[in-house]
């Protein structure tokens, strides 16, 4: 057994969790960790070991002394405390390394919830340091994971639902950790997906996510950013379409606020317009945004909006009585112009004009799809 | 409304659909423009449109970025040209309501090169001359490094188009922008200029015109319609300008016009390596003088000197800054914003200790060769008088110093020349004195009289006096005490406030000046004295017997009692040595208690029995008309003895109201006495 878990052994929580966190630290920023390259038994097995037995306290098997108890609730935020700290102190080279021997590997219970009250701590003291962390985590698993997405519903539970009010933490989120946000976005877009009303996201989360994207058109795109670290990347993009889209129609033709979905959207329906009308204009802006930092990425593909054409026909065709034309038009307008400045701004690359009169077909005749079109479809002249 | 989209172009259609929803849903009329300019990005009209659509938004920074995408794009585009015209018209304007202060927002949130290179480019496309300055100047302005590049080009610009335009005047719009703001600027920003001297110079005598001939504009007061409140207040009186044609309100205002000439001289003189003193001009008249007297002397040990041209006008500069000092004193509303609160003020031939000490003609020859001691001393009265006296005869040194030698003569009049200054009429009351100051009086006569249909109402004293004085000192009593007469009629009655008498200075007995206010309480005084002096002339000559001269005397002797007792001495020893006095006016205006028992004395045995006539209705006549008995001569005696006593009653009245009286009433007689 090694000196720091025959140290740890013999010492009682906090002090135990004290020091080795302070082991961790030592572990990623010291080229000195005692271990040298190449011959094994470097101090990153023991990293592992430690952080098990004294930060995560899971009961290993076959090891019979250590640290065997569970933490009661004041010690248990004790514990997070430490661990924000460390963090938070840690040189930014090496945070994420340590937050990786923690709570990365596998998925345990037991490692999300502790997380999950982790990333709810730093939330409420802004600590961009963990966010940071915790947004590479979520980049890591899969921003539509169930995992990430049973995080993500914790904190809107946390801090949306059970307390509604206006609250200083979220509204200056993106300022804190651009990236968590971005990522929370996107989790918020997969949680409430607002292709059927039941699915709509809670009113005080469309306000907060509207002023967050039109306060920042860069703020979608930073986790696309990422992508020369990490292959996969999802972004907000394609969500928030189906926001300010299908969620459009669906409010339209909902004739009474339900008040069996828990009283999620405004109840005033020119509200909720209005704030879908703004994060529309505000996905176009930070189109521009995506092409001025140029990543070169698609962020979509013709399917997804040709599903969306189709959910959009679909839901007119089903509430003809609800929702007039004129409405009607104004949504594949909508529509149009995020294909447009898609296409214009390189988040969408159509392979042929096929795809695009493709999405004409299932949509009604309209004007600005026609203009889109035409460079699509007009032969080129013939040349030879 | 759906068949006229049908023929809107594409780019209409959008443009339109923005528009619709504008008022009702503005992020979908943005969304709207976005698409249009993803789709058409060629197309100006929406590009332009975008930009209206940010401006009605109030969006600076959106509507700064897509100006600055226009200006870039599309630098063909006359809607473009004319809005960024718009916008840097705003910069220059003086009123700043909403929609100024957005435009200039906008254009603060352009890029600083964007900025540089709009102003040049529109600049460059302005038709009208004076626009393109304005706009070259705000660009200098703002981006000092321009100044280098453009700054001797609108010089010339300038320069040219004043010569084109032939203005009669030199305070014209070219050369308000050429003196008071490019060369400033341009001769601050660039350090060495690559221009010959010859320039440097003609800039110089170009500013100097302008900032004169700015400061002693006349004011153009409406006669038919009375001044404005604004103007009647005293702290907006010295706010008032004269606008310039072509300028605007603002630009029209030279503030510290000779501070802002000072300046550039200075300024002019480091370019040509002049050893001048930044702070030359706020230092004493006494200092400046040494300066330029210094540059004077260290140029006459070289021959042919390099000096001649910065003595001419240094010189010339702080003659006029003192010649304007001086003149706007005496003629306090001799210029626009004039601020004076006193009247004219007059320089005239003051008295000394002595009364017998007044200048004769040839005591005035010999002051005039043998240089100036003169002094010239002011009444308590006058404001700031060092200041004022210190001026003139600064300005009376520095003219010496210009006609002293022949190259800085010819220089000097060359410039004089250039201005035109004989149509500059506001010198023409320093003309007059200095000829006063020299002692030449014949000449200073001629110059007023020359003078005279052009003296304003408010002038006339001020010239009557110093004719008066003129005539007096060539010896001609007669003309002087009629023109003396004249001015008191003209003066409004009113009493002394103190009895302040003309001053003399006890320690020079020479010559000396008085500088006094045109006013009745300074006026009086001195006309009384000059009166005796012209009366004392004949009536005290020993070989002769004028009476009445003498009898107005003692009449006049009263106003400045008992200050005139010792000449009163002599005329009562005059009146003894002749042993008779006939004066019918002595108990109309004699009322002065010692007088009067003087007189009483005289007639006494002790006294001289002297034989006086001075009843109003002559003894002679009363002789005449009784039969010759004897106690004729008693009754008489009772009656100057009863007049006597009557008259010391009188001795409380004002003695103002009575001199003045005396002087209107007998205006003839005493002129006829002299």
């Amino acid at each position: 057994m090694s000196k720091i878990l025959k140290r740890l052994s013999v010492l009682e929580f906090p002090e135990s969790s004290r020091i080795a966190l302070q082991y961790l630290t030592s572990c990623f920023t010291s080229s000195s960790g005692g271990a040298i390259p190449g011959l094994g038994g470097g101090a990153e097995n023991f990293a592992v070991e430690v952080s098990q037995d004294y930060v995560l306290f899971k009961s290993a098997t076959g090891r019979t002394r250590g640290p065997q108890k569970k933490l009661n609730a004041i010690q248990e935020l004790q514990l997070l405390e430490m661990v924000c700290s460390c963090l938070q102190g840690a040189p930014q080279s090496s945070r994420f390394s340590i937050f990786s021997v923690i709570f990365g590997g596998s998925i345990e219970v037991a490692k999300t919830t502790l997380l999950t009250k982790l990333v709810s701590m730093a939330l409420s003291i802004g600590s961009g340091a963990v966010l940071d962390c915790a947004a590479l985590w979520m980049q890591e698993q899969g921003c539509h994971s169930s995992t990430v997405c049973d995080l993500v519903q914790r904190l809107v539970e946390d801090y949306c639902l059970l307390f509604p009010e206006i609250s200083n933490t979220f509204q200056t989120l993106p300022s804190v950790s651009p990236l968590f946000t971005c990522n929370f976005i996107t989790a918020v877009a997969t949680i409430y997906p607002f292709h059927e009303i039941s699915r709509a996201p809670p009113a005080i989360l469309l306000d907060y996510i509207t002023s967050w994207v039109s306060g920042d058109p860069c703020l979608c795109s930073e986790s696309v950013r990422l992508v020369r670290i990490q292959a996969s990347f999802s972004c907000p993009f394609f969500g928030l379409v189906q926001w300010c889209t299908l969620g459009q129609i669906l409010c339209t033709t909902q004739c009474e606020p339900d008040l069996q979905s828990n009283n999620k959207l405004h109840s005033d329906k020119t509200k909720t317009f209005s704030l879908l009308s703004k994060l529309h204009f505000s996905i176009l802006q930070s189109f521009q945004a995506y092409k001025s930092m140029e990543l070169n990425q698609e962020l979509f593909h013709m399917s997804h909006f040709l599903s969306i054409a189709r959910e959009l026909v679909r839901l007119y065709q089903l509430n003809k009585d609800k929702i007039q034309e004129e409405e009607f038009q104004t949504l594949v307008d909508r529509l149009g112009q995020i294909i447009q400045v898609a296409i214009v701004t390189g988040g969408l690359k159509l392979s042929s004009g096929k795809e695009i009169l493709t999405l004409c077909e299932i949509l009604p005749q309209n004007r600005l799809l026609q203009i889109i079109a035409r460079p699509w479809t007009t032969q080129p002249m013939d040349t030879s | 409304m759906a068949a006229v989209c049908q023929k809107l172009s594409d780019e209409d259609w959008l443009v339109s659909r923005a528009r619709s929803c504008m008022k009702t849903d503005p992020f979908a009329a943005k969304a709207w423009m976005i698409t249009a300019r993803t789709l058409f990005p060629q197309n100006f009209s929406i590009q332009f449109e975008a930009y209206n659509l940010e401006k009605v938004g109030k969006n600076v920074k959106e509507a700064a970025k897509l100006l600055e995408e226009m200006f870039l794009a599309f630098p063909e585009e006359s809607r473009l040209w004319a809005e960024v015209q718009a916008i840097l018209g705003v910069l220059q304007s003086e009123i700043s309501d909403n929609r100024n202060s957005f435009l200039t927002e906008i254009f603060a949130a352009i890029s600083t090169h964007s900025q540089c290179e709009m102003l040049l480019h529109v600049a460059d496309k302005m038709s009208d001359t004076l626009e393109q300055c304005r706009l070259l100047l705000l660009a200098m302005r703002k981006f000092g490094s321009l100044v280098d590049e453009h700054g001797l080009t609108l010089i010339d610009k300038l320069q040219r188009a004043e010569k084109k335009a032939a203005y009669m005047t030199g305070v014209n719009c070219y050369r308000k922008l050429l003196v008071c703001d490019v060369l400033p600027l341009v001769l601050q920003k660039v350090k060495k200029l690559d221009v010959p001297p010859a320039r440097l110079y003609k800039w110089l005598q170009q500013a100097i015109e302008f900032h004169v001939m700015f400061i002693t504009q006349a004011p153009c007061q409406p006669s038919n319609q009375p001044p404005s409140p604004d103007l009647m207040s005293p702290t907006k009186k010295g706010k008032r300008f004269v606008l310039i044609p072509g300028l605007y309100d603002r630009e029209s205002q030279v503030t510290d016009p000779w501070g802002s000439l000072l300046r550039l001289l200075v300024l002019i003189g480091q370019h040509l390596d002049w050893e001048i003193d930044r702070d030359l001009f706020t230092q004493t008249r006494d200092q400046q003088w040494q300066y330029v007297f210094n540059i004077y002397n260290r140029a006459k040990q070289i021959q042919g000197s390099p000096y001649t041209k910065q003595i001419v006008y240094v010189t010339t500069v702080l003659f006029l800054e003192c010649l304007y000092t001086y003149v706007s004193s005496v003629d306090p509303d001799a210029f626009v914003g004039g601020a004076t609160v006193h009247g004219p003020l007059v320089l005239i031939e003051g008295f000394g200790g002595d009364l017998s000490d007044k200048p004769s003609p040839s005591k005035a020859k010999k002051s005039k060769t043998s240089g100036s001691a003169t002094n010239i001393l002011a009444t308590p009265g006058v404001p700031d008088s060092q200041k004022i006296i210190e001026s003139f005869l600064t300005a009376f040194k520095c003219y010496e110093l210009l006609h002293s030698k022949q190259e800085l003569q010819r220089e000097f009049v060359s410039l004089c020349e250039v201005w035109r200054m004989e149509t500059w009429t506001w010198m023409a009351h320093f003309q007059t004195d200095m000829l006063m100051y020299q002692g030449a009086f014949q000449d200073a006569l001629a110059h007023l009289q020359s003078c005279t249909p052009l003296v304003k109402d408010s002038m006339k004293i001020r010239s009557s006096l110093q004719m008066a004085c003129c005539f007096m000192a060539l010896g001609k009593y007669g003309r002087s005490c009629e023109i003396l007469l004249e001015v008191i009629s003209f003066l409004p009655g009113g009493q002394r406030a103190d009895k302040n008498t003309v001053p003399s200075d006890p320690v020079s007995s020479g010559r000396h000046l008085l500088l006094t206010l045109c006013t009745e309480e300074e006026i009086i005084p001195y006309c009384v004295q000059l009166l005796l002096s012209c009366l004392k002339e004949k009536a005290l000559s020993p070989n002769k017997t004028d009476d009445t001269a003498l009898g107005h005397m003692v009449v006049l002797l009263q106003y400045d009692w008992p200050r005139q007792e010792p000449l009163f001495q002599q005329v009562v020893k005059k009146v003894r040595s002749q042993g008779s006095f006939t004066y019918n006016l002595f108990f109309n205006f004699i009322i002065n208690i010692d007088i009067l028992e003087e007189f009483a004395f005289l007639k006494t045995q002790e006294g001289g029995k002297v034989s006086l006539d001075i009843l109003p209705v002559s003894t002679k006549a009363i002789a005449q008309q009784r039969t010759v008995t004897r106690g004729v001569n008693k009754n008489v005696k009772e009656d100057f003895k009863h007049t006597m006593e009557k008259q010391v009653a009188r001795s409380e009245e004002s003695i103002d109201n009575l001199i003045r009286s005396f002087l209107l009433e007998e205006r003839q007689q005493i002129i006829k006495s002299v």
